[in-house]
């Protein structure tokens, strides 16, 4: 059974010029351990899908089960783990305080909660720093604090709203290699927002194409690069035609393109 | 801790400024009931000492105490406002309202309903220090940013746990700010409701029987150790800051 499901999933939202239509029948299954990108122009809706799988925003229509439960519940139940594109870090608590942090929110004995955080501290590479303030790191680095805090209780799935969007393409590009590496230790499901056209390729099972306006699933683009991938994967012949495939069905915002915005929407 | 050099700038142009001082007097061959020079003050300073620093402590006293008041006030009602938004918003428009009043008016009210004692002084000084508090703490309770608020939901966190982990702390600095600023108007405070020529130990009536009476090195000498002691208030607040919120010092010298 899939671990996340959408079932004709829609979300209006209220405004002065009447309701604007955010998400318009969405339906998805993301099975156990898969990595499924959303990718589309901005206006696409596809942070608010994330946010509804989170029960951070409630949908207006349809049906959405998380790890067969009501998103509710799988919330309480801290089925998930979040990272956002800031890594909203908490500037009074230390790296290890800022990782801790979802562990004494639940209640977890000390011994616990060091032994975990210092696991997490290491899987991400920054036990060496574990007592700096996160503005002594640099954004690649505070971002990782984030994707520690965010898998510390150890989730099912790991929810991921444009991680890298406001990092550098390099050090966009090592973070990538490094949370394939995470995802394959620790074996979450990934739900993963981008409008990297490249990013979502090499990291990804499958990726959804959203178009705007409202947001409805225009292709869902299976990818069979083969695994592990590496920098050479990037390299391959396929990638470049994945790459391409999805930036075909990747529908510009009218509204844009008739204001001049360049074509292709990668990021 | 910073190094002796960078304040060696702040102690120059305080050198500075006394030889420029001792300069004018000498040159304009001022009066010195009009404007003593500092080494005169110096002398005064010598001989009345152990006077003035009694009428100090004392006017500190008062102070602290309204400060205490005022500070621990503000940051308790805050709190209250911060759960009941609804609240808040009703009360900060007469929170700001109020704290433009200006002091002087409100002293001989204070002294009516407090007393011509140390009591319409603490009130005095708790009220010009409430309002600063509450605002600021206030501010900083109610600025968390939306994703600092949607992380707290992700991981299921209580109401209380949202206080605890992420309002209260980022409402520190902002508190912190206002304790800074709330030293010099309790010093203020306590002070100029001493113009009422009670209680006689205090500072300001000193300062105000010397001035009267054209004794002007001895004001000066109770003014510098006003100085003195707001300038100790403020430096100790601060050591207090540098414990209480680490985090802020090391952003504000990295330039965060």
């Amino acid at each position: 059974m899939a671990i996340i499901a959408l079932d004709r999933v829609s979300k209006t939202y209220p405004s002065q010029v009447g309701p604007t239509e955010a998400l318009h029948d969405v339906s998805l299954a993301v099975e156990r351990g898969e990595f499924v990108s959303l990718i589309g122009p901005s206006g696409c809706g596809k942070s608010t899908l994330l946010r509804i799988v989170g029960d951070l925003v409630q949908p207006s229509g349809g049906a959405v089960t998380v790890n067969g439960k009501r998103p509710g519940v799988a919330r309480l139940d801290r089925d998930y783990g979040i990272v956002f594109q800031a890594p909203v870090l908490y500037d009074w608590r230390t790296v290890e305080a800022n990782v801790c942090l979802p562990l004494e929110v639940i209640g977890r004995p000390r011994s616990e909660r060091d032994q975990r955080v210092r696991a997490l501290l290491r899987l991400v590479g920054l036990d060496a720093f574990r007592r700096h303030y996160p503005w002594q790191l640099s954004g690649g680095m505070q971002q990782r604090v984030a994707i520690a805090r965010a898998l510390v209780t150890n989730p099912a799935i790991l929810l991921m709203d444009e991680p890298f969007g406001a990092l550098d393409e390099m050090t966009r590009e090592r973070l990538n290699l490094e949370l394939l590496t995470i995802c394959s230790e620790t074996g979450a499901t990934v739900l993963f927002v981008t409008h990297s056209i490249a990013e979502a390729v090499f990291l990804s099972n499958r990726v959804v194409v959203l178009s705007p306006r409202p947001g409805r699933i225009e292709r869902v683009v299976d990818v069979d690069l083969p695994r592990p991938r590496s920098e050479k994967t990037r390299a391959l012949p396929r990638f470049f035609e994945l790459v391409t495939l999805v930036r075909e069905h990747l529908v510009e915002d009218p509204a844009l393109t008739a204001a001049g915005s360049p074509a292709g929407g990668a990021g | 801790m910073r190094s002796v050099r960078e304040y060696l700038p702040v102690l120059g142009v305080f050198a500075i400024g006394l030889l420029l001082w001792e300069g004018f007097v000498f040159a304009f061959s001022i009066e010195f009931y009009l404007l003593p020079a500092p080494h005169v003050i110096a002398a005064t300073l010598r001989q009345t000492y152990p006077v003035l620093l009694e009428a100090g402590l004392y006017t500190f006293g008062e102070a602290l105490a309204g400060y205490v008041l005022g500070c621990g006030g503000g940051v308790l009602i805050a709190t209250l406002a911060s759960r009941f938004p609804a609240f808040a918003g009703i009360a900060l428009p007469y929170a700001i309202a109020s704290a433009s009043v200006p002091i002087v008016a409100l002293a001989p009210l204070a002294i009516v309903w407090f007393g011509i004692g140390p009591g319409s002084k603490i009130a005095i000084a708790a009220l010009m220090t409430f309002f600063p508090t509450f605002i600021g703490t206030l501010r900083g309770l109610l600025g968390v940013n939306a994703r600092s608020l949607e992380l707290m939901r992700s991981i299921a966190a209580t109401e209380w746990q949202v206080f605890w982990k992420l309002r209260l702390p980022h409402s520190l600095p902002h508190m912190f700010t206002a304790f800074r600023a709330c030293t010099t108007l309790a010093m203020i405070g306590a002070g100029v409701s001493e113009v009422f020529r009670r209680p006689l130990q205090s500072l300001g009536v000193y300062l105000q029987r010397t001035a009267s009476l054209f004794q002007t090195r001895q004001s000066w000498s109770a003014i510098l150790v006003a100085c003195v002691l707001g300038l100790t208030f403020y430096l100790a607040v601060a050591l207090v800051e540098r414990l209480v919120v680490p985090w802020r010092v090391g952003e504000d010298r990295a330039g965060a």
